[in-house]
């Protein structure tokens, strides 16, 4: 019988996934990208596409409004002496078309600052939502989201660079550039073309992506360890108060690249729509 | 931020010169290793083209970068 348990025990360590926390003599159960999967609240088929409303999307949601909310509420009744929330509206504002359009497109680019001030916005209220305790996922953790904002603006600044190059002009700028010997075109016309196309909004969203992810998995670390450690033994205080001091840490540093990305993201928007409306010299 | 004729103070060279370079060593070994690596799927050698690509691709991406970025 002895033997029984001591197998069944050796069993239960090794196995995965079946150690149970009110023991704390199991293996530290480290989040993996298991974490990032969610059940959806409701599921409903539409032309047969199936959805599924999951955190994510009212996440989401909640963005949006919030944002529209403010932005709206901002600029209802605009004064010349702006009111409180006006100035905070127009501070927004201004830094995205000041520090990002004029820094990077100049003049030619008032018109795209609205597009690069939802940008902006979205994509920093979508990763602020990691760090706010009913969230807790950062939107942009999951692929679909800076993916389909990435699509978006490489539907932009192809669209910007054919009607204002035309469309032979704009692939021919871009696949060939100038002061090149000729019989090199053949190597570098298909790295052009290629890096310019697909490589630039690929390596858009998964930068933000992946910051986002990480950021949050390394949050869920140090959580889940000063969790675990304060359950283990008296030592584990210590490491456990550590730990969540890390986690503190970590979350005012998780804060920062959340705004670093999101203007990371708009200046790099606002960087290949600055390209493609002048032809490159 | 702005010059007194509106271009930009920060050509968009400077700014998105190091998103770039990343850009173009990756689409230049993808590009070159993909096609060494189906010459040698199509000639049934092991590994023959496959790096001989990649190496192409990356000087070409360096070639690139300095045309583009590098040049006084």
């Amino acid at each position: 019988m002895f033997a029984d348990l001591a197998l069944l025990a050796a069993q239960e360590e090794t196995h995965e996934g079946s150690c149970h926390f009110e023991t704390g003599d199991c293996g530290f159960p480290a989040p993996s990208a298991d974490i990032f999967e969610l059940d959806p609240y409701a599921t409903f088929s539409l032309f047969g596409l199936e959805f599924h409303i999951t955190k994510y999307v009212v996440l989401a949601a909640i963005g949006v409004v919030l944002i529209v909310g403010f932005f709206f509420l901002a600029f209802r009744v605009p004064r010349l002496v702006p009111s409180r929330l006006q100035s905070v509206g127009e501070l927004g504002y201004l830094f995205v078309r000041d520090q990002i359009s004029r820094q990077v497109i100049g003049k030619k680019g008032e018109y795209f600052v609205p597009f690069l001030v939802s940008l902006f916005f979205f994509v920093w209220v979508f990763n602020l939502f990691a760090v706010i305790p009913a969230g807790q996922f950062p939107v942009t953790s999951k692929l679909a989201f800076p993916a389909a904002l990435s699509a978006m603006v490489w539907l932009i600044f192809n669209y910007v660079g054919i009607r204002n190059q035309g469309f032979v002009g704009y692939f021919k700028n871009m696949a060939f550039p100038p002061g090149v010997p000729k019989a090199l075109y053949i190597i570098l016309t298909p790295i052009e073309l290629f890096s310019t196309l697909l490589v630039r909004p690929f390596t858009l969203a998964v930068r933000l992506f992946a910051n986002m992810f990480a950021g949050h998995l390394l949050l869920t670390t140090f959580t889940v360890a000063a969790w675990y450690l304060f359950s283990s033994n008296p030592f584990g205080l210590i490491f456990s108060a550590t730990s969540f001091i890390l986690t503190v840490v970590l979350t005012a540093f998780e804060m920062f690249i959340q705004a670093l990305q999101a203007f990371i993201f708009t200046l790099l928007t606002a960087s290949y729509i600055g390209g493609a409306l002048e032809a490159e010299h | 931020m702005t010059t007194p004729d509106g271009r930009p103070d920060q050509q968009p060279d400077s700014s998105n010169a190091a998103w770039s370079i990343v850009s173009y060593l990756l689409g230049g070994m993808a590009v070159w290793g993909g096609a060494g690596w189906l010459l040698d799927r199509w000639t049934g050698q092991e590994a023959l083209f496959f790096p001989i690509g990649l190496i192409v691709g990356i000087a070409g991406a360096l070639y690139i970068v300095y045309v583009r970025f590098g040049r006084p």
